[in-house]
Formats: structure tokens, C-alpha cells, sequence
């Protein structure tokens, strides 16, 4: 039944088309997105669910992804009601383009849960280039001249990326004979693939998806695309769509032997590091800021996956601690920057005096996302740590803690300057309920998981590791 | 096999090195043909799978795609001259270096499976499709570009032998054509927004 998960994101597509109003299409967005949720919920008793042959497949691995999916699409349209609403209200957008911004969203989240769900890689492969095609129009959603350079570049160059990874799925299918490219049968299949061409498969795929995924050095797209979305679409391609193209690539992994992938993650990992590291300096755009967050954390991510061991199911768990304080952050920036009519962080001052609730949800999602206790991601980074060190990658590891630090610091300052610092005062509209109510829920959610890490999930997490885990 | 390999191989070259716009989708169109050819010459592929495959690669390839292209030449008056980064005598020394090193790459890795010829082939499709895509500097070209990489990714498939289901097969036919219908769409907006295609002076977007 697993081809029923994609019903929800159809029937928000379609109500939100019909919809009358923007409070119609947004409710239809809802109604789709608490769909997804409760389908995932439903599938979450009966797996593995395989269907349409070799095509549909979702496991526990897919479905950990499909919840963060679902949850973060979910409080992402109940925030965008009220973004539009304040959008609409202010002269910036009309009613047609927030109309098509509903359905283009409900088309992408589809994309994304057949990312998920997908068996056969070649057809992942199709819906990882459905969720770029998708999102474009999201990004030029304005028609500002900005949002279009960073659409043009976005589509022109995760298109490239996209196809370097399908000549990684003409490799795989070279090293792989007559054993079809399942994420099942890949694996299973052991010393049967010829080496060779797997190594070259493995790179493409690695090079292909991480350009989606916005490692370094292919980022370049980044920046530009998450700083021209509207805010709750921003918060889409930063907390959901960076995930799936990960998904990708874990897919793949454990048909890799781990002499050869590992040093190839750890590389990856550590440059998305360092370049957010370098730049975080010189940037002025809150969005900016935070597009350079994701690459560090993607960064982050790959590292964990690449050291093993105990920092592999770290790395997983930190996937979920990204995406809620990633999401909360471009939430809380895109409603600041209504209010503020500004993107530029100088410009952004002294939110806690004039609006107390912004301010400390911006100021605990900086928190949160740099790894400060106790939040969250806290113990992700904190976990991959300890795995690097004690897997024998001492010289990386403090690498990685020392440009952690410059993060923490740089991220510090920005966010002390924007919640303390002297500006001049001016009259904020009031803030919007359905803005905050979600970055609410999102700060909460991180201090749940840096307060406490169920046992369930993480045993869950170690389970999901050892179905990554490099052959 | 081999002369349609050839004929493609003739025809990237001169997309690579063509200093105007209206011969270069010409000759992409006449490509997209002969690689619709290509899967009816597999006598392995059952025939309706074939044909199938056929009019989906003519189809998108050879007439959907050059139409987008043609239809934003004519209608956004910009030019005939691909303008490029570099001079025509580098890019005819670039794109012959590069055939030597698809070549060259394709023996030394042992790249090519059934068909040595189309696998070169193929490389050499995907380098000169990303020189163009790095030095010419109208959007229009760049496009161009992009779909030589994929027509040459193509043949690398096609010479590896892989196949796959045909909804796989044709959802990928229909993630090109999408892209490159998006990316019509935005050189129209480009063009309306900034009044010139010219990508280098889009950049607004800087750190």
C-alpha cells in the first residue's frame, strides 16, 4: 500500500488548484500535508511495504525520512497562511502566485515521497530530478530579477549534478550484470559487482547527489536558491529536499566497501566545513546566513556517515536536529524579514526589545543549530565527535572542532548583534500567530531532543546505521 | 551502429564549435534523431519497447526540445552569434583535446562495454556539452549545452547496455523535457526582467 502515500500530496495539489481563496488553498495544503503524516504514521506497522514490483519499497530508513518529510511540510503550510496572508496584505504578491505556490508545493512534496519510497535507484533517480523541477518555480515565485538569477542557476547547475548521477546508475549498471538496481539487491549481491565500476559509481553518485545535496565545493547554487524562496519554501529545500538527495546516496552505500567510500564522505564533509566556515564572516543576508548553515551541516552529516562506528548513528540522528532548527530559523528569519522589510543583518536589530517572542526564537534557534547544549544537535555533533576520535581520525576530528568553534562564534555574534544590538527603532506590525506558533513548536522540539534522546529512537537510529553501513 | 556513432560524434563537434545559434539546434535536433535510432538497431529490446523509446527520444529530443530553443531565438531577438568566453580557435583546440582524452580516458579505464566506439563517443558528447555550458555565455547556449551532456550520457548508456523498465525510461524522457521547458520559461522572464540574455552580467547574487 505503500503507493497510497502519494494520494495526500495529489489531493492538497488539487484542492489547493481549486481553491477560492488563499485561506482555501492553504487549508487544502494542510489537509494533505496531515495526510502524509497520518499515512506515515499507518505504514509505520507494516514494514518493509514493497509494491509495483521492483519500483516501490519503503523500509525503516525511508520512512524516518518521510516523517521528517510530512512533519516539517506540515508546520510549514499552517506558517506559510500566515507568511502569504501578511505577503498579500502588504502589496508584495498576488493571489494567483500564492495560489500557485500551494500547488507547486503539494507537486514537490510528491517528488519528495517518491525520493523516499523508491526501490529501483533509476527511478529515484527520476524523482530526485522531479523535486528540482518542482521547486524551481518556488524560487522565482516573486519574478523578482534575484529570484530568477537563483532559479536559472539552481536548475541549470543541480541539472548537470543530477546528471553526473545518472552516469553513476550507468556505471552501477555496468558493475552490477544482471542484478537489478535495487537498494536491496545491490548489497546482497557483495563480491558479484565488479569493483571498478562500482568505484565509479560510487563517485558520480557522490558528486551527483552532492550537488543537491550542497556539498562543497558544488554549493554555489545554494546560497542563491534558499536566500530568493519565500521563507516556508526555504525551510522546505533547506530542512527536507538536502535530506533526500542524502537519502540517495545512503542508498547506495552499502554496496560500497568502506575503504573507499569513507575517506571519500570524510573529504566531502569536512569542505562543506570549511567553506561555510571561511565565509560566514563576510555575509550580510539573514537568509545567506542560514543557506551556509545547511551546506556546514550537510558538511556535518557526510562527516559522521564517512567516520562510522559511533558517529554514523549520530550523523543519522542529526539529520532530524538539522532539520528542526534549520526550519525554525528560516521560519522565524522570513517572518522578521516582513516585518523588518529588510534581509540585511545590520539593518536587523534589537528584536528581543521590540518583539520578545521573535527574538528568543531567533536567538535559541541559533543555539540550537550551532550544537549548544541543550539543544539537540548538541549531542548529534557531539556524538560524531567521539565516533572520529575513537574510529582513528584524530587529526580530522579536531579539524572539525576547531571550525565548529568559528561557527558557534560567528553565529553567536550575528545573533546577539540582531537580538540585542542598538538599532534604530522603528514600528513593527503585530506579530503574526500563525508565523510563530510553528517556530514554537520547532524550539520545542529540539529542546526535547537535546533534553532527552528516547530510547526508541535511538535505538532506532543504531538500527538504521547498521543498515547504511558501507560493505 | 558505428556510422551512427560517427554521425553523432561529427555532429557534437560541430555543436562545440558553431560560432552561431539557429546551425548549433539544427544540428542538436538531427542528434536527437539518430539517438532515436538508436535503441530500434538493439536487436535484443522487444519491438514495442523499441519503438516506444524511439518516438519518445525523436519526440523530446529532436522536436520538443530544438522547438523550445528555436522559439526563444526568434522571439527574444538575440542575436545569431553564440558569443563565447574564449575565441573559436581555442574552443576547436579545446573540443579536439577533449575527444583525444574521451578516447584516451575510455582504453585506459576500460570504459566501454558492447560498443568501445559509442562509449568514446558518449565522453566526448559529455566534455564538449560541459566546455559550452562554461564558456558560451547566452543562456540559449548553455541550454544547448546541457542537453549535448545529456544526449552524450545517453550514448554512454546506450554503448554500457543498460537498460531499464520503460516507466523509468520514459520519466526520464520527461524530467529533460520538463527541464528544458523550465528553462525556456525563465530565459523568456530573464530576458523581460534585465532586457538581455547575456549571463555574465547576472550577477547580482554574490558574497
Amino acid at each position: 500500500m505503500v503507493q497510497l502515500l502519494f494520494l495526500p500530496p495529489l489531493v492538497g495539489a488539487v484542492l489547493a488548484l481549486l481553491g477560492r481563496s488563499h485561506r482555501q488553498s492553504a487549508l487544502g495544503t494542510v489537509i494533505g500535508a496531515a495526510g502524509l503524516l497520518t499515512g506515515a504514521l499507518l505504514a509505520a506497522s507494516s514494514l518493509p511495504a514493497a509494491a509495483w514490483g521492483e519500483l516501490l519499497r519503503l523500509d525503516e530508513l525511508g520512512l524516518y525520512f518521510l516523517f521528517i518529510v510530512a512533519g516539517v511540510h506540515l508546520v510549514c503550510s499552517v506558517y506559510a497562511y500566515g507568511y502569504f496572508r501578511r505577503e498579500t496584505d502588504g502589496g508584495h504578491i498576488g493571489p494567483s502566485k500564492v495560489r500557485m505556490y500551494y500547488v507547486w508545493m503539494n507537486l514537490f512534496v510528491l517528488s519528495m515521497v517518491v525520493v523516499v519510497c523508491a526501490h529501483h535507484l533509476a527511478l529515484q533517480w527520476v524523482a530526485v530530478e522531479a523535486t528540482t523541477l518542482f521547486s524551481a518555480p518556488l524560487i522565482y515565485l516573486h519574478g523578482d530579477r534575484k529570484g530568477m538569477e537563483a532559479a536559472w542557476k539552481y536548475l541549470l547547475i543541480c541539472s548537470v549534478g543530477i546528471a553526473f548521477a545518472f552516469l553513476g546508475i550507468i556505471f552501477l549498471s555496468r558493475a552490477a550484470g544482471d542484478i537489478s538496481l535495487t537498494y536491496t539487491a545491490l548489497p546482497a549481491a557483495g563480491g558479484r559487482l565488479d569493483p571498478r565500476f562500482l568505484r565509479f559509481s560510487f563517485l558520480f553518485f557522490l558528486v551527483g547527489y552532492g550537488t543537491k545535496m550542497g556539498l562543497a565545493p558544488m554549493h554555489t547554487w545554494l546560497p542563491d536558491a534558499h536566500s530568493q524562496a519565500p521563507a516556508p519554501a526555504s525551510a522546505m529545500l533547506s530542512g527536507v529536499l538536502l535530506n533526500c538527495a542524502l537519502l540517495a546516496i545512503l542508498r547506495v552505500a552499502p554496496a560500497v566497501p568502506g575503504s573507499y567510500a569513507s575517506p571519500l564522505l570524510i573529504l566531502f564533509g569536512i569542505v562543506s566545513i570549511g567553506v561555510p566556515a571561511l565565509l560566514v564572516a563576510v555575509q550580510r543576508d539573514i537568509k545567506r546566513l542560514l543557506a551556509f548553515s545547511s551546506i556546514e551541516n550537510m558538511g556535518i552529516i557526510a562527516l559522521g556517515i564517512g567516520f562510522g562506528g559511533a558517529a554514523r548513528p549520530a550523523a543519522l540522528l542529526h539529520v532530524l536536529n538539522h532539520s528542526l532548527a534549520k526550519v525554525l530559523l528560516f521560519l522565524v528569519a522570513g517572518d522578521l524579514i516582513l516585518r523588518f522589510d529588510t534581509q540585511r543583518i545590520s539593518k536587523i536589530r534589537g528584536i528581543l526589545r521590540q518583539t520578545p517572542l521573535s527574538g528568543f526564537l531567533l536567538f535559541g534557534g541559533i543555539l540550537a543549530i550551532t550544537g549548544s547544549p541543550p539543544f539537540g544537535a548538541f549531542w548529534s555533533e557531539f556524538g560524531i565527535l567521539v565516533g572520529g576520535i575513537a574510529g582513528g581520525h584524530l587529526a580530522v576530528s579536531l579539524l572539525y572542532l576547531v571550525l565548529l568553534a568559528v561557527l558557534f562564534g560567528a553565529f553567536l555574534m550575528y545573533g546577539s548583534e540582531m537580538a540585542f544590538g542598538e538599532g534604530e527603532r522603528r514600528k513593527l506590525s503585530s506579530p503574526e500567530l500563525w508565523c510563530l506558533l510553528p517556530a514554537c513548536l520547532l524550539l520545542l522540539g529540539s529542546l526535547w531532543l537535546g533534553l532527552h534522546v528516547p530510547e526508541t529512537l535511538y535505538k532506532a537510529m543504531e538500527r538504521l546505521a547498521a543498515a547504511v553501513a558501507f560493505s | 551502429m558505428n556510422t551512427l556513432t560517427v554521425l553523432l560524434l561529427l555532429l557534437g563537434i560541430h555543436l562545440a564549435v558553431s560560432e552561431r545559434i539557429r546551425p548549433a539546434i539544427r544540428s542538436l535536433a538531427a542528434q536527437g534523431f539518430l539517438l532515436g535510432l538508436l535503441p530500434l538497431l538493439d536487436s535484443s529490446g522487444g519491438g514495442w519497447r523499441a519503438a516506444a523509446l524511439c518516438v519518445a527520444t525523436i519526440g523530446v529530443k529532436s522536436v520538443a526540445i530544438p522547438a523550445i530553443l528555436t522559439r526563444a531565438v526568434s522571439r527574444l531577438d538575440i542575436g545569431q552569434e553564440s558569443e563565447s568566453l574564449i575565441s573559436t580557435k581555442t574552443t576547436i583546440l579545446l573540443t579536439g583535446a577533449l575527444t583525444l582524452s574521451a578516447f584516451l580516458a575510455c582504453t585506459r579505464f576500460g570504459l566501454s562495454g558492447k560498443d568501445q566506439l559509442a562509449a568514446a563517443a558518449g565522453l566526448t558528447l559529455l566534455f564538449s556539452g560541459l566546455l559550452t555550458m562554461t564558456t558560451r555565455v547566452k543562456a540559449v547556449s548553455q541550454v544547448i549545452g546541457f542537453v549535448v551532456l545529456e544526449n552524450g550520457i545517453f550514448l554512454l548508456g546506450a554503448a554500457s547496455g543498460s537498460e531499464f523498465t520503460l516507466p523509468i525510461e520514459l520519466g526520464i524522457f520527461l524530467d529533460l523535457f520538463v527541464a528544458v521547458f523550465l528553462m525556456g520559461i525563465l530565459m523568456f522572464k530573464i530576458q523581460r526582467a534585465f532586457t538581455h540574455m547575456d549571463v555574465r552580467k547576472i550577477h547580482m547574487l554574490k558574497d
